[in-house]
């Protein structure tokens, strides 16, 4: 899933500063799951800035709301009444989510409370780890299901550089491992690791980030005639 | 005549199987005056936003009362909720709040005395809080 | 509902403090829900007022006056007696109200606070489950075996699942004496389990194939890997050899025995001139008590007094400190017992012909090596993990030692965090042999206990997931204590199953979409106790 974590709270509150209405608006699908946007953080998160506003002494209407997802336009209609009379939302989608809630609701200001992480999985409960980056033309047959791109910081196709120590990484040797020891080591133990001799070629990366926004149309799926 | 305004207290969450037992065998007023009790079937239950809800109605601060973590009946329940007081002490103090505003204890059925000293404590330390006298 | 389902019942529990004009007054604002009892305390008056309570049908009941001390006790015992759900009866004191001026207006303004409390909690319906009464045994070592021929002598259809093939060791073979008509499985494991206390559904694979076992509890014997209580010296290192780890169980090594079988096998020694070193080793890496240290002293002083032996007992620490452990410290030391304190781990290797202890001694402060014929280690210092996948496939939790029952009071003696499964022997960290079968046939009292009584009386007030924000994160299913919660596919989201059910409120808790209410715990019930 898409993996967030909630700003830091005086980010929020200085972004949050001069308008008198705020909706803070959550989302039910990946940030809940990964405990930054669901519906009980955003109870927090508001409770929290009611909190801090009369501490200052600043005034402001703190509303709340969590909707199903932010990234398909049905779903604002529950809270189109409560978009419309506040002055900012403060979404607590991922960025997908925030900007979308932006188009559906144009003029309204819409402001990030999370910043977008990676596409990760859960490890295990409370700790999300990088599994994709989003390349676009995904290789993963090729490195036995662990992804250089994704999980070598300098995304090395070819093998590991000379920073691998006991399986860990030299940007931090005690947080990230090597992706190229992970790679290693599954393809040894799926016994293909004559694969790993194979050149990879330079990687076209139009088809993900470094290309551009990008659309994906499926015709059959398309409602027009 | 003008409507006293009522003074709020000091809430405390306390698990039904030892801090409430404690709680209710107390028999010294200055001790059961400070504190609204709030039973709960284990202090694994007291979530955060019920925490914040009650700073947000004017109390002061928020006691959470549990089993010592080898005691509890629900065996996690006591250390989940401490995992939970410490992030929302922590969420407290980024948001310009004192962190002393909730906190929380454990205390066995049998622990009066203990139970009065932490609120007695806690009163001592919200006393200090600019803003938030017991 | 009908009136009866949800009626409330207020009992007035200081009657006698109020005037009967006050009364009256009270009366006339409640109606018929009141009863009144002029004072309120006793054991007596408590069964009486129950027996009132249930005879009107009360569903819910508010004590009204009693004073705040022992009243959640008092509230439990009544429920209780009432056959009430604990929730259902809430106490407000009266206190406050007849002391100031407002009496039985203040009185009533009280009642009707506590009452709005009670309503948020739903009426609870009731289940009885049917329990299986046959039991799983996992592990056929000493404490399976106990456990099983207890479970049978109490009448449980009893399925034992032995891993080995049980030729060699300690399950002794599919006649073995004892087991009394317990069915046993060797060279078979757990590969699935399913369901929940009183009807689990295990799936078995046996040589032949795949059986399903169907009963209403587990006790997990299965001991850990490389110790075994109870083995002839000879055999422990073949049944210990290959996977033994020697730094958690030495008895891999030739020559090393548990101490229990020390004296079985100096006597099964080979003849010899001249005086022959023998080691009793202590903590080896866990602290032994005062008992095992009492037992290792006594048979080093045996031992040592036989006269062709040399007793070398080594120890991180000489826990003496009680008089007869002190005098029988000094006998031993004057009969010749070669006494030594080790720092850190010594570690035991074989050198042909003998068997190395390699330790750093703490008064010479040096490493030192110590040549011995036999080397007994005391089973009590011994530690190992119980079998990670078993523990994953019942979901019971680990505790920081790797063994299979939490260290929490509420469990002993044999309860896991899981209802229904139990845990005995070597993997639930008992090492000494008496007390291994000891405990098997006290976890055998408690599964009977728990199925004996055929039903299982279940209040369903377990939470309820809200099938719509359920995100299927898990985290309930994760967060659950005693694995009462699980995914229902049907719904596509969360529930849980009210026979593993505690009512604790931590999924509800934990849940990120607010999907999870417990029934007596909403955050309103709980806010509105807070003014």
């Amino acid at each position: 899933m898409i993996t967030a974590v909630q700003k830091p709270f005086a980010d929020i509150q200085a972004m949050v500063q001069g308008y008198a209405n705020l909706l803070v608006l959550g989302c039910g699908t990946c940030v809940t799951v990964c405990m930054a946007g669901g519906e009980k953080e955003t109870a927090i998160l508001a409770s929290t800035l009611r909190l801090a506003n009369r501490e200052k002494g600043v005034k402001m209407q703190v509303a709340e709301d969590t909707i199903e997802r932010q990234c398909d336009r049905e779903f604002f209609d529950t809270v189109r009444d409560k978009v419309e009379a506040a002055d900012a939302v403060l979404s607590l989608a991922c960025g997908v989510g925030v900007q979308f809630a932006s188009e559906v609701f144009p003029g309204k200001r819409v402001l990030p409370g999370l910043d977008t992480r990676f596409y990760g999985a859960t490890e295990k409960q409370g700790v999300w780890g990088t599994r994709c980056a989003g390349c676009g033309t995904c290789v993963l047959d090729r490195f036995g299901g662990v992804c250089p791109v994704a999980r070598c910081s300098k995304s090395l196709l070819n093998g590991p550089c000379g920073g691998s120590q006991k399986g860990m990484c030299e940007v931090d040797q005690k947080n990230i491992e090597c992706g190229w020891q992970l790679i290693y080591d599954r393809m040894k133990l799926l016994g293909l690791l004559d694969k790993l001799e194979e050149n990879q070629p330079i990687k076209d990366w139009r088809t993900g980030r470094d290309g551009g926004p990008r659309k994906i149309v499926r015709e059959d799926m398309v409602l027009d005639a | 005549m003008a409507k006293k305004q009522i003074e709020k207290k000091i809430v405390a969450f306390c698990c039904e199987n030892s801090a409430l037992k404690a709680a209710e065998a107390l028999s010294d007023p200055a001790t059961l005056d400070a504190v609204e009790l709030v039973r709960l079937p284990c202090t694994g239950k007291a979530e955060t936003g019920l925490l914040l809800a009650c700073l947000e109605r004017g109390h002061p601060g928020v006691l959470v009362l549990g089993c010592p973590a080898d005691n509890c009946k629900f065996l996690v329940g006591s250390t989940r909720a401490n995992k939970r007081v410490q992030s929302t002490r922590r969420l407290l103090k980024e948001a310009g709040l004192s962190e002393e505003r909730v906190r929380m204890d454990f205390v066995s059925s049998v622990d009066g005395h203990r139970l009065a000293r932490i609120v007695r404590e806690m009163r001592e330390r919200l006393n200090a809080i600019e803003g938030a006298k017991v | 509902m009908s009136k009866t389902a949800d009626s409330i019942g207020v009992v007035l529990a200081c009657g006698g403090r109020f005037s009967s004009k006050e009364r009256e007054s009270i009366a006339a604002r409640l109606g018929s829900a009141l009863l009144i009892e002029e004072a309120f305390g006793s054991p007596a008056q408590v069964a009486a007022l129950a027996a009132r309570i249930t005879k009107r049908r009360f569903r819910r009941v508010l004590l009204a006056g009693i004073a705040p001390a022992g009243q959640a006790e008092l509230l439990q015992t009544l429920a209780r007696q009432a056959h009430l759900p604990a929730a259902a009866v809430g106490g407000v004191d009266l206190g406050p109200a007849l002391a100031s001026r407002t009496r039985a207006p203040g009185a009533l303004r009280a009642i009707q606070r506590g009452l709005a409390a009670l309503a948020e909690i739903p009426p609870v319906e009731r289940r009885s489950l049917a329990l299986e009464p046959g039991v799983l045994v996992v592990g056929a070592g000493p404490a399976g075996r106990e456990a099983a021929a207890a479970l049978r002598g109490l009448g449980h259809p009893v399925t034992l699942v032995e891993k080995t093939d049980g030729s060699a060791g300690p399950s002794g073979g599919p006649q073995a004496v004892g087991l009394q008509g317990a069915e046993l499985l060797t060279g078979s494991m757990v590969r699935r389990v399913e369901g929940q206390v009183g009807r689990f559904a295990v799936t078995v694979r046996t040589p032949s194939g795949d059986r399903q076992v169907t009963c209403g509890a587990v006790v997990l014997a299965a001991g850990i890997p490389g110790f075994h209580p109870g083995i002839p010296a000879a055999s422990s290192a073949a049944i210990a050899g290959g996977a033994a780890d020697t730094a958690a169980a030495p008895f891999g090594v030739a020559g090393v025995v548990p101490l229990e079988q020390l004296e079985q096998a100096v006597a099964g020694l080979p003849r010899r001139r001249g005086v022959r070193p023998v080691a009793v080793i202590l903590d080896w890496r866990l602290e032994e008590t005062k008992g095992s240290t009492q037992a290792a002293l006594e048979l080093a002083l045996r031992l040592q007094k036989e006269g062709a032996l040399q007793v070398h007992l080594l120890c991180r620490e000489v826990r003496v400190a009680a008089m007869e452990l002190e005098e029988l410290y000094d006998r031993a030391r004057q009969a010749g017992v070669d006494i030594i304190k080790f720092e850190g781990r010594p570690a035991l290797r074989s050198t042909g012909k003998a068997v190395a202890v390699d330790f750093r001694d703490a008064i010479l402060g040096q490493q030192v090596s110590l040549e011995c014929e036999l080397a007994g280690v005391s089973s009590y210092g011994v530690r190992g993990d119980a079998d990670p996948e078993l523990a994953r496939l019942f979901g019971v939790s680990l505790d920081a030692l790797g063994q299979f029952q939490l260290n929490n009071i509420h469990l002993f003696p044999g309860e896991t965090n899981r209802p229904g499964v139990f845990a005995a022997g070597a993997c639930r960290g008992q090492f000494y042999l008496p007390l291994i079968e000891s405990e098997a046939r006290a976890t055998a009292l408690a599964v009977h206990q728990l199925l004996a009584p055929g039903v299982l009386e279940l209040e369903l007030a377990q939470p309820v997931v809200d099938e719509d924000k359920c995100a299927l994160c898990l985290t309930c299913v994760r967060s659950c204590p005693h694995g009462a919660m699980y995914v229902d596919r049907a719904k596509g989201a969360a529930a849980c199953a009210p026979e593993a059910c505690r009512r604790c409120g931590i999924c509800a808790a934990e849940c990120p979409a607010k999907a999870i209410t417990l029934p007596a715990w909403s955050d309103r019930a709980v806010l509105s106790q807070v003014s």
